[in-house]
């Protein structure tokens, strides 16, 4: 089965521009514009090993999204892809745990860093 | 005397008298007869009231008696001196005295004395009026009109009491402070002579007192001595037995100026929280722009196998097509697009690491970085822009700028942007010949890290130089200086950080400004401080 990646963000055109670049590095990408709709689709079935999640998302918010997902699917890995400022980020991620968690700030000028970063997970493996 | 006196002259004496003494009985005044050799013959119900003593008790006594000690001593003398002189002192003219009660205690009283003579018999005539109560309501009356004046100098606010003519009858000390005008100069002058600045009120003084209506105005902008300053003005009409009016002056420049910076700050605060919302949502579209240049540029390369399929589906040579997207420069317009997403990121990202100043926070940082941030700051500063492009501005650095200190890094980035906004400003006004140029410098001894900062700008006079840190003192107009730049500067190098903050200028020879920071922080640091 070839490796799975689930990007949750709120901007449509977010969304397919990073599938688009991780569909041509030979990904299986699949999108979702909330975060309910992210756990929906994984509670139905979708196995995906990585999750690049926005933090400020309508609706459910970016960490409530990791937290259950990561409770459906522990073994998922998850990025942080935000818009927000990295401070406040580190701050909140801290408050929760999550501060491990890698950070990928919009926009991604650099789209091998963070292709690189999913290649290391995929190695690991 | 009295044996001289013979029986027929005698007789008709007291006929006259007597015909006199029913007169005398009924005046309203004290009337006291004495003969020439200063005994009391008569003694009116007036005098007898005034003085506690019964005439018959008095009858015959010396007149001294009712007079205080020291007069009464010399009475005979004086009397003995106008015999023999005929030089009146008191005769036919009043004047105010003292008189003594029974009791022993001392009232004023106005008294008149006339000489009689009557048929060759000589007396005097004393009339008394008690001026016990005119007293009282004279210092009562004087007292109120100080008491008054206690009052109305008691106000901070300038009360100036004008009558319906425009004449000024009342002025208290604000009024004189501010006008720089003491009270018996103002009193007497025509209101608008005097405050010409507040002619266009006078109008509006006419007006409340035909109406009887109190007027308002407020915030008006008046020039006091050279010195513009708000004002609230409110004009009360007295009520019509006292005509007139007065006018209360209230000087509200500090508050203007406070609702100016609470303006400015909450447009700041609420500048922030839109920012860091707009950060994430400007965001977003950067993103797509940046990810979306990256998309395409990947799928005109030959990076992607995928794309000379496609191509060839088209019957296109992916090869020539390179040369044109080169020959086109696709590419480089392509990563300047991204580029210029990457810094517009930068710049929001920047702007808000500077505004979110919450809690002050100790850290270690070199204080090249602190430099480096404040100019960058200073070039994009939107207000310094406007008056003056700080890109012009040569700046040259002098010293070794790789010391670490440990500071509350935001405020000190606020300090150098003032002190370098306050620069600009300064050297906007000089000539076309002169290069504005600013100076850092630093060095350190073992505690210590100074940092200077000069400019080449008009400089201050000593008047100016005096007054810089005090809150809200500027010399710039009304609404693009706040005068609270530097106070705020003072307070956080000498308060939160322990150090100094010191001025070398004069006019024409440019603006230093000479800060010294305590390595450490100072106390507050060390009990703040978290290295971890
Ligand atoms: N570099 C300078 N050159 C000349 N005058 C200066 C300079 N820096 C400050 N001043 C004077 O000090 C005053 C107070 O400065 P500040 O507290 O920053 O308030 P503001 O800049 O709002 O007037 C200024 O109005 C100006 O007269
Ligand atoms: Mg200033």
């Amino acid at each position: 089965m070839p490796e799975a990646i689930l990007i949750v963000d709120d901007e449509q055109g977010v969304l397919d521009n990073l599938a688009t670049y991780l569909e041509d590095e030979d990904l299986v990408v699949y999108t979702a514009r909330s975060g309910e709709e992210a756990i929906r689709r994984i509670d139905a079935g979708l196995n995906v090993q990585i999750c690049i999640v926005d933090l400020r998302l309508r609706g459910m918010s970016g960490i409530e999204t990791i937290v259950k997902i990561r409770n459906l699917a522990p073994q998922t890995h998850f990025i942080i892809h935000t818009g927000s400022e990295d401070k406040s980020v580190a701050t909140v991620l801290q408050r929760v745990g999550l501060d491990n968690l890698p950070v990928f700030r919009k926009p991604l000028t650099n789209m091998s860093a963070l292709v690189s970063k999913l290649q290391a997970y995929y190695d690991h493996k | 005397m009295k044996d001289v006196i013979d029986i027929a002259n005698f007789t008709r004496f007291w006929a006259d008298g007597v015909r006199l003494s029913g007169v005398i009985e009924k005046i309203a005044d004290g009337v006291i007869c004495i003969n020439a050799s200063g005994q009391i013959e008569m003694f009116n119900p007036v005098a007898e009231r005034l003085f506690g003593y019964t005439s018959s008790e008095v009858i015959g006594q010396n007149i001294s008696i009712l007079m205080t000690d020291d007069v009464g001593k010399k009475h005979d003398s004086y009397l003995k001196r106008y015999n023999e002189t005929r030089e009146p002192h008191i005769i036919a003219q009043g004047r105010e005295v003292l008189g003594k009660h029974r009791d022993g205690s001392v009232f004023p009283i106005y008294l008149s004395v006339g000489e009689v003579q009557v048929s060759g018999i000589k007396g005097f005539i004393g009339i008394i009026r008690d001026l016990s109560e005119q007293k009282a309501a004279d210092l009562k009356l004087s007292r109120a009109g100080e008491f008054l004046q206690a009052i109305i100098d008691s106000m901070s606010s300038m009360l100036i009491g004008i009558d319906i003519y425009g004449i000024i009858t009342h002025w208290n000390e604000a009024a004189a402070k501010n006008f720089g005008m003491d009270v018996s100069e103002a009193i007497g002058s025509s209101f608008t002579k005097l405050l010409p600045f507040l002619g266009i009120i006078s109008e509006d003084v006419t007006q409340a007192i035909e109406k009887s209506v109190p007027i308002k105005r407020e915030q008006i902008l008046v020039v006091i001595r050279g010195k513009s300053l708000y004002a609230d003005l409110m004009i009360f009409p007295l009520n019509r037995n006292f005509g007139g009016a007065v006018v209360r002056l209230d000087d509200v420049t500090e508050r203007v100026r406070m609702q100016e910076i609470m303006v400015h700050t909450e447009k700041m605060l609420s500048i922030n929280g839109l920012a860091a919302g707009m950060a994430h949502e400007i965001n977003n579209p950067l993103s797509v722009i940046s990810v979306g240049c990256q998309n395409v540029r990947r799928r005109l390369s030959l990076e992607l196998a995928k794309n000379k399929d496609i191509a060839e589906r088209f019957n296109l040579n992916i090869n020539q097509m390179q040369e044109y997207f080169q020959a086109q420069d696709i590419f480089t317009l392509l990563s300047k697009t991204n580029d210029a997403a990457d810094r517009a990121s930068n710049i929001i990202q920047k702007t808000l690491a500077y505004s979110r100043h919450n809690i002050s926070s100790f850290i270690q940082v070199r204080l090249k970085e602190l430099i480096d941030s404040a100019l960058d700051f200073a070039k994009h500063d939107y207000d310094l822009q406007e008056s003056y492009d700080f890109c012009h501005i040569k700046i040259q650095r002098y010293g070794n700028e790789d010391i670490k200190i440990i500071c509350d890094r935001t405020a000190i980035q606020q300090v150098l942007l003032n002190l370098l906004r306050n620069s600009a400003q300064a050297m906007k006004g000089l000539g076309k010949a002169e290069i504005p140029q600013i100076d850092l410098r630093v060095s350190m001894d073992s505690n210590w890290v100074q940092i200077e900062i000069a400019d080449n700008g008009p400089g201050m006079s000593s008047d100016v130089a005096k007054r810089i840190f005090e809150k809200f003192f500027t010399t710039k107009a009304v609404g693009s200086g706040t005068g609270l730049g530097l106070s705020v500067a003072h307070f956080i190098i000498t308060q939160q950080h322990q150090g100094t903050i010191d001025l070398i200028t004069s006019p024409g020879q440019g603006t230093k400004f000479v800060i010294r920071l305590p390595k450490d922080g100072g106390s507050h640091a060390r009990s703040n401080f978290n290295r971890g």
